[in-house]
């Protein structure tokens, strides 16, 4: 008897511990799958959210019932404006006939304008909202985000897809800096000498807005375009893509990435993939003075070899001479690209790789000397690069053809 | 005197007149009396002896079958004095050619043989000893002993002046041939199934396990039936505890009648409410025949091919025959395949359910704007949409089973279109329930036991129920009782969730995995202690290098080693008698 008692009471306790009030029907809600941040002349903030609409035939809906559904877009894009970007979210529930959901958001967009004035109250927002996830991707757009959510994207069903698509996919051969979770980059916010990167992306005139156009005219609509660095939470430059390429050459996470490079002692071109790339730096203190030494290893696939003469290659590779001084070309490339990005970060005085960091780990004492005028050290900070590119691969071709 | 207990004795049940102890047989003229009830009768019959005198014994049979045209007496003189007897036997369960073979020695060989003494007695002597061409002879000396024999379709035979009657088997009971069992059906192994004769179910089971300590005990059950029921086991592998148990629940059974081998499992379980089975019903004579090699016990029904398996474990009811007939990875495959549909079939609704209405952060985006974009036009609800058609599907398949078969092809028109396809065209149910929905029915089917998945289909509508009010939550908790309701249940005082509830290692190898035959070393740990290994370790099959093994001689006409080597010879079970080999189903 006592234990079937207790078999109530178990019983019971689930209808006050589960919460049947959180019953939603799927019909009931809408699924934002990215938000756009803005601000206007005002200061308030402008947030565009992009629904899938599920009416639309282009999703699934309404297909067999027919009626009025068959001229819906396969995506909604509504504006709403609010004091605070929580207010502009809410107030969007004035005109959406459904309950707003943010926990399948897919992309977080922001605007330059809204990144030059500080990104601090959008950022507080999507670190409190329990419904949003931070392993999210953002990117920073350059041009007008309701242009870019309400055109027709080629290849994708919405443009928010596509984007998160590119940036998940075409980042990484492309070398443009690429976008992880926004966590990878919120967690740099409260760490001494670590500063936030975000990709850029440049809206291309393919953008038409409202639907677009014929779909034999579509063209790309977007396209990565380096990286924004930030000092705290305001934007205060771009990296251009191969300053970008350094950036994450240096942070070791940069998996392809091409380079057009001349044959040393001749005027061929050859492009090369360089792949299986270990980067990674270290703080040092020499003689009293600071300096990074960035180390990176990596290896060399030939893709091909352009000769000035265009008839035959003359580049024989079963010389080992020849791929040697390759492969000191490609390092002596690798090492422009680190020094570029190195020099542009110094220049905007934001230390992006977390050189700073770095010093707080491996010494922290010395570093609450530094702690206070960090941005104008690292501006002058001694930096040494050492490359390493271990093997060239040739394909299936030895000699030029014949 | 409480209240209720004078309430009881306003309906006081009418109980059979107690007997004075029978020491003289009653007035057989009793039964012409129409106001005897059942119990009444029966008590009367249970007492009546044989008297000696044919007339009035013949009477006695009569009185008891009533007008029955099916019993047939035949009255005949024997010998050359003419004594008078006679030939019972019920018509239709009857051998004809038997029956005329011991008329024929009754007249005729009666009269030819050499009668060394007169008199009544030594006729019946005579011819019980000599003439009678009855491959079975049993002597009884009541009427209703002589009943029961007529009824399995013996003759008697009865002397006028012998207080004795002859029962002769002349059975002939009509049975079906033997066919493979629809229920339980499988790619790879034997065809035939149990059929509706007790004695042809145990003449499988003999010419399976030809030992003799395969043992059956025969019990009769109810009291109007009077059905043969068979406990079957190995002597001295099934643990003597055991036995006595399920003795003392067959005989503890008092029922009118035993009409299928349900009766008998619903009235000697453990539990008497459990939705899963607590014992193995089952067609197939393999099965029963692997089960006692474990140290099982079978009982077999007659009437019914359905022999029940117990005890049993839960992790049984997923083990299908093929699993070892087939070749062992294989076997382990479809193992685990059916375990994962248990599981699909029981919780998937359950889940998407509760996955779509409290948790659809859960579901990646693009598949639940899909959803939620196909399920647009539906007006009702999540829960009730899968449950809708949940009930849909088993009505399907419940008119599947009663209807006539020439209607087969209709419903399956109705069920797959009508109800499938126009719903979703008219916006009443989405497409995902409809695929929700055929994968459970698809996936309860694979269990091979089929009772078992009846009542996972009923836990089924448990989950929906659980999962559309309280989520994931509820879900959990379903699985947490169900696991502890597994886990408390017990057949025949063996625990139900076995290998995996008790943790058993060694049995693993037939559980989770299945060991190929040679690695099958021991038999279930719980119910086959008592020998438990069934084939010597280190048998697996391997090339003989060894030089002396490889000129061994084999004498084919003996079976046997002809020079006992140093080692036996791997490849076979050198010196082994057929039947010691522990043959492994």
């Amino acid at each position: 008897m006592r234990r079937f008692a207790f078999a109530v009471i178990l019983a019971l306790l689930m209808l006050i511990n589960t919460g049947c009030w959180d019953y939603r029907e799927p019909g009931e809600i809408v699924h934002a799958i990215a938000l756009g941040f803005d601000i206007d002349d005002d200061g308030q903030y402008i947030v565009h959210l992009l629904f899938p609409n599920p009416v639309s035939p282009a999703t699934g809906g309404g297909a067999e019932t027919g009626g009025s559904t068959e001229n819906q877009p396969p995506t909604v894009t509504i504006t709403s404006v609010g004091q605070t970007p929580m207010l502009a979210i809410t107030n969007a529930a004035l005109f959406i006939p459904r309950n707003i959901s943010l926990a399948h958001v897919r992309l977080i967009l922001f605007s330059t304008r809204l990144a030059r004035e500080g990104l601090a109250p959008v950022i507080d927002l999507l670190k409190r909202e329990p419904e949003i996830r931070l392993s999210i991707n953002s990117v920073i757009v350059e041009g007008d985000i309701k242009t870019l959510l309400t055109s027709t994207t080629p290849m994708e069903s919405s443009p928010a897809m596509g984007l998160n698509r590119l940036l998940n996919l075409g980042a990484d051969v492309s070398g443009a800096l690429f976008a992880g979770p926004i966590l990878d980059e919120f967690v740099k916010l409260p760490r001494p000498g670590h500063e936030m990167t975000i990709t850029r992306v440049t809206v291309l005139s393919g953008a038409k807005g409202d639907g677009g156009g014929e779909a034999s005219q579509l063209q790309p609509t977007a396209m990565l375009n380096g990286g924004g660095a930030f000092l705290g939470t305001k934007l205060m430059g771009w990296l251009s893509p191969r300053e970008a390429a350094g950036y994450h050459l240096i942070q070791g996470d940069l998996r392809v990435y091409f380079k057009n490079l001349i044959v040393p002692g001749t005027e061929d071109f050859f492009t090369v993939e360089i792949r299986q790339m270990a980067g990674s730096f270290k703080p040092e203190i020499k003689d009293g003075e600071l300096q990074i030494r960035i180390s990176v290893k990596a290896r060399a696939a030939i893709h091909d070899i352009v000769g000035r003469s265009m008839e035959q290659v003359p580049v024989l590779l079963t010389d080992p001479d020849v791929t040697t001084s390759m492969r000191e070309r490609v390092a002596e490339a690798i090492k422009e690209d680190l020094v570029l990005a190195v020099e542009r970060a110094q220049e905007l005085g934001t230390d992006i790789f977390g050189f700073g960091f770095a010093f707080y780990r491996k010494f922290p004492k010395v570093w609450a000397e530094l702690e206070n005028d960090w941005p104008e050290i690292f501006k002058k900070l001694k930096v040494e690069y050492e490359v390493e590119v271990h093997a060239i691969r040739p394909g299936l071709m030895f000699t030029p053809i014949p | 005197m409480p209240f209720w207990r004078r309430l009881t004795q306003l309906f006081k049940k009418k109980k059979a007149p107690k007997s004075p102890d029978p020491p003289k047989s009653p007035d057989p003229e009793v039964l012409l009396d129409d106001e005897l009830d059942i119990s009444e009768r029966e008590n009367i019959e249970r007492q009546l002896k044989l008297t000696g005198k044919l007339k009035d014994d013949l009477e006695v049979l009569k009185l008891m079958a009533g007008p029955s045209p099916d019993v047939v007496i035949t009255e005949l003189k024997a010998g050359r004095s003419e004594v008078p007897v006679a030939l019972c036997r019920i018509s239709a369960l009857s051998d004809q050619q038997l029956v005329e073979n011991i008329k024929h020695m009754l007249g005729w060989g009666m009269l030819e043989a050499p009668i060394p003494e007169k008199g009544a007695a030594a006729l019946y002597e005579q011819f019980r000893t000599r003439l009678l061409t009855s491959s079975e002879v049993k002597e009884v000396q009541t009427s209703i002993d002589i009943w029961n024999a007529l009824a399995h379709g013996n003759s008697a035979v009865l002397f006028d002046g012998v207080d004795k009657a002859l029962i002769c088997n002349t059975e002939n009971v009509p049975v079906r041939s033997l066919k493979e069992p629809e229920g339980e059906t499988l790619i790879r192994g034997p065809r035939e199934g149990f059929i509706e004769s007790l004695s042809t179910n145990i003449a499988l089971l003999r010419k399976r396990i030809k030992t003799p300590n395969l043992w059956v005990e025969k019990v009769t059950l109810g009291h109007l039936s009077r059905t043969d029921v068979a406990i079957v086991y190995i002597k001295g592998l099934a643990h003597e505890e055991l036995l006595a148990e399920v003795r003392q629940r067959v005989h503890r059974i008092e029922v009118d009648a035993v009409l299928e081998s349900g009766y008998i499992e619903d009235l000697i379980q453990d539990q008497a409410y459990s939705i899963l089975p607590l014992v193995i019903r089952t067609e197939r004579v393999d099965r029963v025949a692997s089960s006692l090699l474990e140290g099982r016990v079978a009982i077999l029904t007659d009437n019914t091919p359905f022999a029940l398996i117990l005890p049993i474990t839960l992790p049984m009811l997923f083990q299908a025959p093929d699993d070892y007939y087939e070749k062992v990875p294989i076997g382990i495959f479809f193992r685990w395949l059916r375990a994962g549909a248990f599981l699909l079939s029981i919780l998937l609704p359950g889940v998407y359910v509760a996955i779509l209405t409290f948790h659809d952060e859960l579901m990646p985006a693009e598949l639940l704007v899909r959803i939620i974009a196909n399920r647009e036009s539906v007006p009702f609800p999540v829960w009730f949409e899968v449950l809708m058609m949940e009930m849909v599907f088993e009505l399907l398949r419940e008119a599947g089973v009663r209807l006539p078969r020439a209607i087969g092809p209709a419903i399956s028109i109705v069920g797959a279109l009508v109800l499938g396809e126009a719903a979703i065209r008219a916006g009443l149910v989405s497409p995902a329930v409809v695929i929700i929905v055929a994968l459970t029915a698809i996936s309860s089917f694979t269990v091979p036991t089929f009772s078992f998945g009846i009542g996972a289909r009923l836990y089924r509508f448990f989950f929906i129920l659980l999962g559309s009010i309280f989520g994931l939550f509820g879900i959990q908790f379903g699985i947490l009782s169900l696991l502890i309701l597994l886990c408390s249940y017990r057949s025949f005082g063996y625990p139900y969730f076995a290998p995996l509830g008790p943790l058993i290692v060694s049995d693993m190898k037939d559980t989770l995995f299945k060991a190929p035959v040679w690695a099958m070393t021991t038999r279930p740990k719980l119910e086959g202690s008592r020998e438990p290994e069934r084939t010597p370790p280190g048998r697996q099959p391997r090339q003989v290098l060894d030089k002396e093994a490889k000129e061994q001689k084999w004498d084919l006409k003996k079976k046997s080693v002809k020079t006992e080597g140093a080692g036996a010879p791997p490849k076979r079970k050198g010196g082994r008698k057929p039947h010691e080999s522990g043959e492994n189903q």
